[in-house]
């Protein structure tokens, strides 16, 4: 017997897997071969060494943090049931399927105009409603450590799932380019939301859909005039360059009739990006804000086109985000989200409160009070104190000295050990701290 | 698991399958937190999973154990959505090297650190690292191993056997250079 078949003999003997015989071909072999014999030492330890690894515990109930999402689960399935009920939804229900399967559509090229006038309106609003409604799901499903940022999680929700990478794909390729003109900005993001989407769950994708049955009726009537688009190109100095192209393009722009439904198109697809993933920001290069709206120009429906453009526009530029999470709120039935909201997802850390809002104020606001991104902790500013208080204790954990000037927050670590704040001297200075939760201490930084 | 709290999930009993999500949140995170290496992905990892299982549970169908089938959606969500850029080792690398016999030292340390043994797991490929965790963290068998990672049986034995060479051979590198005490 070689030493590398008493090599399986010994693997197979940690696993209790030998019989009497081969057990005593091994022993026979070990006795007289001290390679072997080490090498058995090293692979017993290490095996004992496996069994004996800490058998960690999750330091709060998953399935309590947990429970929020679940309702909010259980509350769409209740509403899917509602829906099936009315009348209308069908074709929508084929639009939101259409945009499921949109990556394989978009190597597709459409040029027939008519087909786009008449189609094009409903689709993207139903099309951007399940990009929402998808978006949430994608939010609710992937949970991102506090402290990435929005900007990481769109990542995250990218190429998070295994068909992630097709819808990447299709949106860097040209061709999307086509369908990003007869879509506008909805297709792509619906499209690469639902997409991935598939690929990881396929029941939350029905549901999806069938909520957006819901979504796209709400959009239709609300159809707010506040035109999320409006001022985006402006933002972007490329789309406005495109334009001198052709005049259609401008004068679609300022075409004040881009229709009740079209506006109503805009606003979901402005709703879809603030909807928790921010998927068209994502999806879309810089470039391709632009690249419609010229391409549009070249054709007549430019009137829709532009809104949709726009709001594109609109979700790819960083600056437009709070614009658009400001336009989310009008477009929204305030229900959903606000189920969503901190008061759960703390416990995960509050990347959800990311999704919805825009990013934690970048601007000069004092933060005075900030959960820790295990949710166990909360720091407040309270007298010029900064306190680190247990989340559901209550207990102090830290109290730091009055400091001579306003304190603000300025976040905790990943691994909620210490939270760092600042304090702005009346002198004009800034001191910053650090406080190490399991020292109690603090450390001017 | 208990079978009848299973079927009362299916058939819709919400509390039931709650209770259920309760009993397996552990396991689960267990799995989580070692194929994917710190507690923070592991969590949203475990949450993701159990979700999951809260809305797929009708899909569960009782040919296969239950603990697999969770196993499986677990390990998936870890292998899928967790996975790192960070470089593993080639698992070729420790291939069938047979080291000489040992200097005294080794006589000495008796045991790896667990620390050393958790950051060797880490740098296994994934599917490695997932049989590991399975065997030894799970307690599971091949079948019940296969099962979990529809892998072929003899695939996971290769893997098991594959990644035991290889974590022995990391853990005396670390010893040989000093780096524990």
């Amino acid at each position: 017997m070689t030493c590398q078949e008493v090599m399986e003999l010994m693997q197979r003997q940690l696993d209790g897997d030998l019989d009497e015989r081969e057990t005593a071909d091994l022993t026979e072999h070990i006795r007289h071969c001290p390679e072997c014999e080490a090498m058995m030492e090293r692979l017993n330890r290490l095996s004992d060494e496996l069994e004996n690894l800490p058998k960690v515990q999750p330091r709060y109930s998953l399935v309590d943090a947990i429970l929020p999402q679940l309702e909010q689960i259980d509350q769409m399935r209740e509403e899917n049931l509602l829906l099936t009920q009315t009348s209308d939804d069908l074709e929508i229900e084929q639009a939101a399927a259409l945009a499921s399967s949109s990556s394989g559509r978009s190597r597709v090229e459409r040029r027939s105009a008519s087909w786009f006038e008449r189609r094009s309106v409903r689709w993207l609003s139903g099309v951007a409603a399940a990009g929402l409604v998808i978006g949430l799901f994608l939010f609710t499903y992937e949970p991102q450590p506090f402290g990435q940022g929005t900007q990481s999680f769109m990542l995250e929700s990218r190429s998070g799932s295994s068909d992630g990478g097709a819808g990447d794909e299709a949106a860097n390729s040209s061709e999307t380019y086509s369908v990003q003109n007869q879509m506008g900005a909805a297709d792509a993001g619906a499209g690469n939301t639902s997409d991935s989407m598939a690929g990881s769950d396929n029941e939350p994708s029905s549901d999806a859909e069938e909520r957006s049955a819901l979504r796209s009726g709400a959009d239709k009537n609300s159809s707010s005039p506040a035109s999320p688009g409006s001022d985006a190109p402006g933002e972007d100095p490329r789309p406005a360059a495109r334009q001198d192209r052709t005049e259609s393009s401008g004068s679609a722009a300022k075409r004040p009739s881009a229709a009740e439904s079209n506006t109503s198109a805009g606003n979901a697809a402005g709703a879809d990006s603030s909807g928790g993933t921010n998927q068209p920001a994502a999806v879309a290069p810089p470039g391709s804000s632009n690249q419609p709206v010229a391409d549009s120009s070249e054709r007549e429906d430019a009137g829709a086109l532009n809104n949709g453009n726009s709001t594109e526009a609109n979700g790819s530029s960083p600056p437009a985000n709070k614009g658009i999470t400001a336009e989310g709120g009008t477009a929204e039935e305030e229900g959903i989200y606000s189920t969503a909201e901190p008061e759960d997802t703390d416990n995960t850390g509050s990347y959800s409160n990311m999704g919805i809002t825009s990013e934690p104020s970048s601007d000069a606001k004092l933060k005075h009070e900030l959960v820790s991104p295990n949710g166990v902790y909360r720091a407040v500013v309270t007298d010029r104190k900064l306190m680190v208080v247990e989340e559901t204790a209550g207990g102090t954990v830290f109290e730091s000295r009055t400091k001579n000037g306003d304190i603000s927050i300025t976040g905790w670590t990943a691994d909620s050990a210490s939270v760092e704040y600042e304090v702005l001297t009346k002198d004009g200075t800034v001191e910053r701290y650090r406080v190490d939760i399991n020292l109690g201490t603090e450390t001017k930084i | 698991m208990e079978p009848g709290l299973i079927r009362a999930a299916q058939l819709g009993d919400r509390d039931a399958l709650i209770t259920l999500l309760r009993e397996i949140e552990t396991h689960v995170y267990r799995t989580a937190y070692y194929i994917v290496g710190n507690e923070q992905d592991a969590m949203d990892a475990a949450q993701e999973a159990l979700i999951r299982i809260y809305t797929k549970i009708n899909s569960y169908e009782e040919k296969a154990l239950f603990k697999t089938w969770v196993q499986r959606i677990v390990t998936n969500i870890c292998i899928d959505k967790f996975r790192r850029s960070k470089p593993t080792v080639s698992i070729e690398e420790h291939e069938l090297v047979f080291r000489e016999k040992q200097d005294v030292e080794e006589e000495v340390l008796s045991a790896y650190a667990a620390k050393d043994v958790r950051e060797a797991i880490d740098k296994l490929p994934e599917h490695h690292r997932a049989v590991v965790v399975l065997r030894y963290l799970q307690d599971f068998s091949y079948n019940e191993i296969a099962d979990s990672l529809d892998l072929p049986l003899n695939t996971v034995k290769s893997y098991l056997f594959r990644a035991r060479q290889q974590l022995q051979g990391l853990l005396q590198d670390y010893q040989k250079g000093g780096v524990r005490g």
